[in-house]
């Protein structure tokens, strides 16, 4: 008998030997293959990005390759045409949603690619931040797909070895917050190539290196020991049928000064056991400046008939629905429904936020 | 069940240092330790043995991936794992299809399941033991993990945890007592 398990294990383990191969060999991370002839990038036509200075400043002319939109369908290429199952003619569709996880602030991405092979990637993108222009650079696919993230005034993300990707905007993108999205013209295998953030005037914008971020102070736990105690509270009504099954809270929650425009900090989140399914909640604040009225949450609609409460459909957990109470938003992550979250999120409420004075 | 394995080096290192080591051997572990947990819940969650499969391994893979990401301060590492496999479900239901990026992306083998496969991934995904053990205090997770999963005689339990033969009984009989009322209260 053939143990599907066991040989899952295999694959996995050999996977394991070829990441610690390819650390131990940097120049392999990166394998460009030349083209036989010119790939076909998302953006065929080299632009020309006229950008007006300041009244004292002279205009300045950035060039570069425009980035794909937001929402687009992924040409054919040369070097993808010999994949194994290539995303060439894929409709994609990038998505922005709040990270939900305690200690967090910034963005979860959601790509999805639509088509007879459907696929979709979601990471953690983290958000703009003085010193960090660029965030949650990531390639798809061997590079069918990249894209980055950037603050306000990144105009274009220079690509080492490669070309330069003018930024674009979007009505999703939240806070003026843009991105860059683009095919590589060559195949990679390994981490995302090195990008350069350029402002108007095609000036670099510095990038500060960290190796780790500061991490906030937190408690997690995990039925059957009580959720922990923090800075944050959520509470279930006691008939609602939440059953808290793990999470994590801040125990000490400060101001991120360096956050360009507006971002999210999630204080608590809890996973619940709800009518037979998980279900996630979390608290956000405003990431600059805690206690004060966060921002409105991007891509929300009203829900009819349910005033105060918000919602959307389209996040990789399922939907996600919130409701404003006091300077914080209550969101509700999950697969069944919006009326399940509804029901859910008006069974929740939110304790006293303990702010550092 | 991190201490449930006290007979190699390897069990004994907690998930953050199974992960964060890069190694074969500790991935391996990290894997077996958690495979059969992830199984039940996947398997609780989607309807058939190939669907829990394929959503075990894209989870594993996406876990091998980000593995770098993961905090042992932010809790156990099933919590973790159950967390991507919540997504890639939730993923899956509306799409139709599981995805399988992580697992093109690291290069691994698709692999096939023949029906003696299919049976086995069946009986993993239908146990709900390894999850409802979740919900027990750390000594009589053990105890009775010991005494029902490995089959381990009381004497033995008893020695190893350092307790009397009476006590490793109680906490095998408390434990179940716990895992008959955990699963009639999920039910």
């Amino acid at each position: 008998m053939s143990d599907p398990f066991k040989n899952l294990q295999r694959e996995l383990g050999r996977a394991v030997d070829r990441q610690a191969a390819h650390a131990e060999s940097p120049r392999r991370w990166r394998r460009w293959r030349r083209l036989r002839r010119p790939s076909r990038p998302l953006a065929v036509v080299l632009a020309i990005c006229v950008v007006s200075g300041s009244a004292a400043a002279a205009a300045v002319v950035l060039t570069g390759q425009p980035s794909a939109p937001l929402s687009g369908t992924i040409p054919e290429g040369a070097w993808a045409a010999n994949a194994l199952a290539s995303l060439a003619g894929k409709r994609y569709d990038l998505q922005l949603y709040p990270d939900l996880n305690a200690g967090d602030i910034g963005w979860v991405v959601s790509v999805r690619f639509h088509g007879t092979r459907q696929l979709s990637d979601t990471s953690g993108g983290g958000f703009p931040a003085k010193g960090t222009p660029l965030v949650g650079e990531t390639v798809i696919d061997q590079g069918e797909f990249v894209y980055v993230l950037t603050a306000p005034d990144v105009a274009a993300v220079r690509v080492a070895h490669g070309p330069t990707i003018l930024t674009t905007t979007a009505a999703r993108l939240p806070f003026g917050i843009r991105a860059a999205i683009w095919r590589s013209e060559s195949e990679i295998t390994g981490p995302a190539p090195k990008l350069t953030a350029l402002n108007a005037s095609g000036h670099v914008i510095p990038t500060v290196l960290a190796s780790d971020q500061p991490k906030e102070a937190g408690a997690g736990w995990q039925r059957p020991r009580s959720p922990a105690n923090g800075s944050c509270s959520l509470i279930a009504a006691p008939v609602s049928g939440l059953n808290s099954q793990w999470g994590r809270v801040m125990t000490a929650i400060h101001p991120d000064p360096s956050v360009i425009g507006r971002a999210f900090l999630s204080c608590i989140n809890t996973e619940y056991s709800f009518q037979g399914s998980a279900l996630a909640a979390a608290v956000l604040l405003d990431a600059a400046h805690p206690g004060a009225p966060p921002a409105m949450l991007p891509d929300m609609a009203p829900v009819p008939g349910r005033p105060g409460i918000f919602n959307r459909e389209d996040v990789a957990g399922g939907g996600l629905t919130a409701r404003r109470i006091g300077n914080a938003w209550l969101v509700v992550e999950g697969t069944n429904g919006l009326r399940q979250r509804v029901t859910a999120i008006l069974a929740l409420s939110i304790g006293p936020i303990k702010l550092v004075p | 069940v991190e201490r449930l394995h006290r007979a190699s080096p390897t069990a004994q290192k907690t998930d953050a240092e199974l992960l964060a080591s890069g190694e074969r051997k500790d991935f391996e572990a990290f894997y077996q330790r958690h495979v059969q947990a992830l199984t039940a819940y996947v398997g609780s969650r989607v309807s058939t043995p190939d669907l829990t499969f394929d959503l075990v391994a894209e989870t594993f893979a996406r876990a091998l991936e980000n593995r770098t990401r993961y905090d042992g301060e932010r809790g156990p590492g099933i919590a973790w794992l159950l967390g991507i496999a919540r997504h890639l479900i939730a993923d899956a239901a509306r799409r139709g299809v599981v995805d399988t990026e992580s697992r093109r992306r690291l290069g691994m083998a698709r692999i096939e399941i023949d029906d003696e496969g299919l049976a086995r991934v069946e009986e993993w995904r239908t146990q709900d033991l390894r999850i409802a053990l979740l919900s027990l205090p750390v000594a009589e997770r053990e105890a009775v993990t010991r005494h029902v999963m490995a089959e381990e005689p009381y004497p033995l339990i008893a020695a190893s945890i350092g307790c009397s033969e009476e006590v490793a009984r109680k906490r095998v009989s408390r434990g179940l007592a716990r895992l008959r009322a955990f699963l009639q209260d999920q039910r």
